[in-house]
């Protein structure tokens, strides 16, 4: 064989080695689609209410984090059965150690509104002008509570009763919940036009309403309020990368009231508009004071049957 | 032939055999994905694996509803029929942790995790890992509790049980 044929054929080859390296036809041509991602928005008042305050924290949040994330609404007495579908939760303290208990979520931030910041009491309320002066007159009279899987409007006032050495069950004449939607204002609504004698709220209910013009705090006397615990808060599932979780928890806790951001063409702030203060970072201990509380009321997740 | 010679042919044949090999490696590269893992280590039909998803919707769904008892009984009725699965033992594991019976319940989540490792492999969607952390921990506040009690079998069953689920933790994927 002749040198330069060989020489020729070494080439050709070299050639074809590096071609092979490059093509690779098999491959799918690479997408820039971000991570989707579900965040669980318990209704607060009203699903068309929450997802107006929460949109714009989702919206940031995304772009904050570079991934989609998507805001779901879920009523509170369905949501233990979606958690599983979800990424991220957003919820009231009982409801985040029911899912710790049976889902292992695991808790992200605390969020902060009014005086007490990520925390709240829960508070029994009469009017004014009524003779109901202690616990003990409470007997005999009806009462309306909040929502049962709520802490500070429902669990926290049983636990006020119970240790007065009232039993809600056979010492009152009568207990209700309000069916439907803002719960929380048809309970103050139900003591102030007289449906009930007392009512159970968190704390800041009689300050925001009041605020807003739609009742005289002064028409009211508070007659007990129970323990101080954590309120509403982020937590994760356990599907969650730890890495994503972290960034969250800083992207959470670093929002500043100044943050704006766009939504269905408008600018909103977005700590305004979700009408709360902002996040601080806490841990699940926190809210062993919660589990204590709701062992003693024989709530979920410690209920015996 | 001289030696150029025959070294060239010898580098010409070491050339092609490389772009073979680097070919045939690129076409593996772009072959399907490997298929996700199943949902239990036991060889178990495409049905069956569809007929333990539905039981299993119904029974958490008896679990929500609070209906415990009927939940068990379907649970337990899962295992006689598939008894190298986990999911019907992970589900019992809830149930008994619903009845606030947490030994119990570390008891099923131990078969469930030796019939399928997945639960504790942070990769696969089966993880369950952070929960049964949890229930680790309120196991070994119980077995305190039981330390003061001088109930010795008890606890001697329960320390095993405990340690025996925090090594698996411990190694897992977590």
């Amino acid at each position: 064989m002749s040198r330069s044929f060989l020489i020729g054929i070494f080439f050709a080859v070299l050639v074809l080695l590096i071609v092979s390296c490059d093509s690779n036809p098999a491959k799918e041509p690479r997408t820039t689609a971000r991570p989707k991602y579900k965040i669980g928005y318990m209704i607060c008042n009203s699903e068309e209410d929450t997802l107006r305050r929460f949109r714009p924290l989702t919206a940031y949040l995304s772009a904050e984090l570079g991934v989609d994330f998507e805001a779901v609404a879920i009523d509170t007495v369905e949501y233990t059965k979606h958690v599983d579908d979800l990424d991220f939760t957003h919820t009231n303290s009982l409801l985040y150690i029911i899912m710790q208990r049976f889902h292992g979520v695991e808790i992200i931030a605390g969020e902060k509104s009014g005086p007490l910041g990520s925390h709240t009491r829960g508070a029994i309320v009469t009017l004014a002008k009524s003779d109901i002066d202690s616990l003990a007159d409470l007997r005999g009279k009806k009462m309306v509570f909040g929502p049962a899987l709520g802490p500070v409007s429902y669990m926290s006032q049983m636990d006020i009763l119970q240790k007065a050495g009232i039993d809600p069950e056979n010492d009152l004449a009568f207990y209700a919940i309000p069916p439907g939607s803002f719960k929380h204002e048809k309970v103050i609504y139900g003591v102030l036009f007289g449906k009930y004698e007392a009512g159970a709220i968190p704390v800041g209910d009689l300050e925001k309403m009041s605020r807003d013009g739609r009742i005289d705090k002064d028409d009211f006397r508070v007659l007990a309020e129970g323990e101080t615990i954590p309120y509403c808060n982020f937590a994760r599932t356990q599907r969650v990368d730890d890495a994503l979780a972290k960034r969250l928890e800083q992207a959470l806790v670093g929002l500043k009231k100044r943050v704006t951001v766009e939504v269905d063409g408008e600018v909103v702030k977005v700590l305004e508009r979700a009408e709360i203060d902002g996040y601080d970072a806490i841990k699940d201990s926190d809210f062993d004071i919660v589990r204590e509380m709701a062992k003693r009321t024989n709530m979920p997740p410690y209920q015996e049957y | 032939m001289d030696w150029l010679d025959r070294t060239s042919i010898i580098a010409i044949a070491c050339l092609v055999t490389a772009a073979f090999v680097v070919t045939f490696l690129h076409r593996s590269d772009g072959a399907p994905t490997e298929t996700p893992k199943t949902a239990s280590r036991a060889p178990t039909s495409n049905l069956q694996l569809s007929e333990i998803k539905n039981q299993e919707k119904k029974i958490r769904n008896l679990m929500e509803s609070q209906s415990l008892e009927q939940a068990e009984r379907l649970a337990m009725k899962m295992i006689l029929k598939y008894p190298d699965n986990g999911e019907p033992y992970m589900l019992l594991g809830d149930i008994y942790l619903r009845k606030q019976d947490v030994m119990k319940a570390l008891n099923r989540y131990r078969d469930a995790v030796d019939r399928n490792p997945d639960y504790l492999d942070k990769k696969t969607p089966l993880f369950q890992g952070k929960k049964l952390k949890s229930v680790i921990l309120e196991g070994l506040s119980e077995l305190e509790k039981k330390v003061n009690s001088s109930d010795d079998d008890e606890l001697g069953k329960d320390r095993k049980l405990i340690y025996y689920l925090q090594r698996r933790i411990a190694g897992a994927c977590g």
